[in-house]
């Protein structure tokens, strides 16, 4: 399963992709705003999007409602700053299926993308087969 | 400038020391902030606006800042390349965005700024007329740091 993470910070994209080597979840694809995320969904199957929101060119909201108007339908997780009960309604509206508050521990990140596969009946790399997140 | 307004920012950054720093960082002093950078720092600044606006800023001395870098992103840092200023920038967006979310409970909705991230000594960082800088001297198993917050409406 290919993993598309999204962020103008170079730092946080390395962050959120060393959480995910817990989770096994090594094939992974990076995206520095939101339209060259909504350009990576379409050049190559991805199975799970993390999102930030306030980036330069295209934000995070408008690229998962970009993506959602394309019939995607991979979750998408957002990971962000934007802290609001309206921010996080907003995004789970514009179909967002999970949502993670900067700062985080890592261990919570993990914790979310289980959960997010369990939902959405994807299972982890490396699980037997028949077997969800 | 009102003092409600610190305390939303030193929240935020116990909480990013706590949970992605994995140390405490605990507050030493609150002052009115001499402009002028002394000393060989790190500074990460970012911008607020809306009905609530100002500057933020994060003052790291550099021995400091290499050891949060490291632990931070879980990656070494012996010199402040463009890896360290990212991860100070993130740093900086990250108690902005914390505080944000603290203010926004009793105030309009206020946006951040992109950060910026400037090194050296001897320079001057000025608030605007209007403004005055308040610094908050913390302590932490990294080193000590300051966050500058001027803000007003």
């Amino acid at each position: 399963m290919k993993t598309l993470v999204v962020d103008d910070s170079t730092t946080m994209r390395r962050i959120i992709t060393s959480c995910m080597a817990d989770l096994k979840i090594t094939d992974v694809v990076h995206a520095a705003d939101g339209a060259e995320a909504v350009a990576a969904v379409q050049a190559q199957p991805i199975g799970l999007v993390l999102m930030d929101w306030n980036m330069p060119n295209m934000t995070g909201i408008e690229a998962l409602r970009a993506i959602r108007a394309l019939k995607m339908t991979m979750p998408i997780i957002m990971v962000t700053t934007e802290a609001e009960k309206e921010r996080v309604l907003e995004a789970l509206k514009s179909g967002a299926n999970n949502y993670i508050i900067k700062p985080f521990r890592s261990e919570a990140v993990v914790e979310k993308i289980r959960e997010t596969l369990t939902r959405a009946g994807i299972a982890l790399p490396g699980a037997p087969q028949g077997a969800s997140a | 400038m009102d003092v409600k307004y610190i305390n939303p920012f030193v929240e935020s950054v116990g909480d990013l020391f706590d949970s992605m720093l994995s140390c405490k960082a605990t507050l030493d002093t609150i002052t009115s902030a001499d402009p002028v950078v002394k000393h060989q720092e790190i500074i990460g600044l970012i911008g607020l606006s809306g009905p609530i606006r100002g500057t933020v800023a994060l003052i790291f001395p550099i021995p400091t800042v290499l050891k949060a870098v490291e632990r931070f992103t879980g990656l070494p840092a012996n010199t402040v390349d463009s890896n360290v200023t990212d991860a100070v920038a993130e740093l900086v967006n990250i108690v902005a965005g914390g505080a944000k979310a603290r203010l926004n409970g009793h105030e309009a909705p206020m946006t951040i700024s992109i950060p910026n991230v400037i090194k050296g000594m001897g320079h001057t960082v000025l608030a605007p007329s209007w403004a005055t800088w308040i610094e908050v001297a913390f302590n932490s198993e990294l080193g000590p740091f300051h966050l500058r917050v001027t803000l007003g409406k």
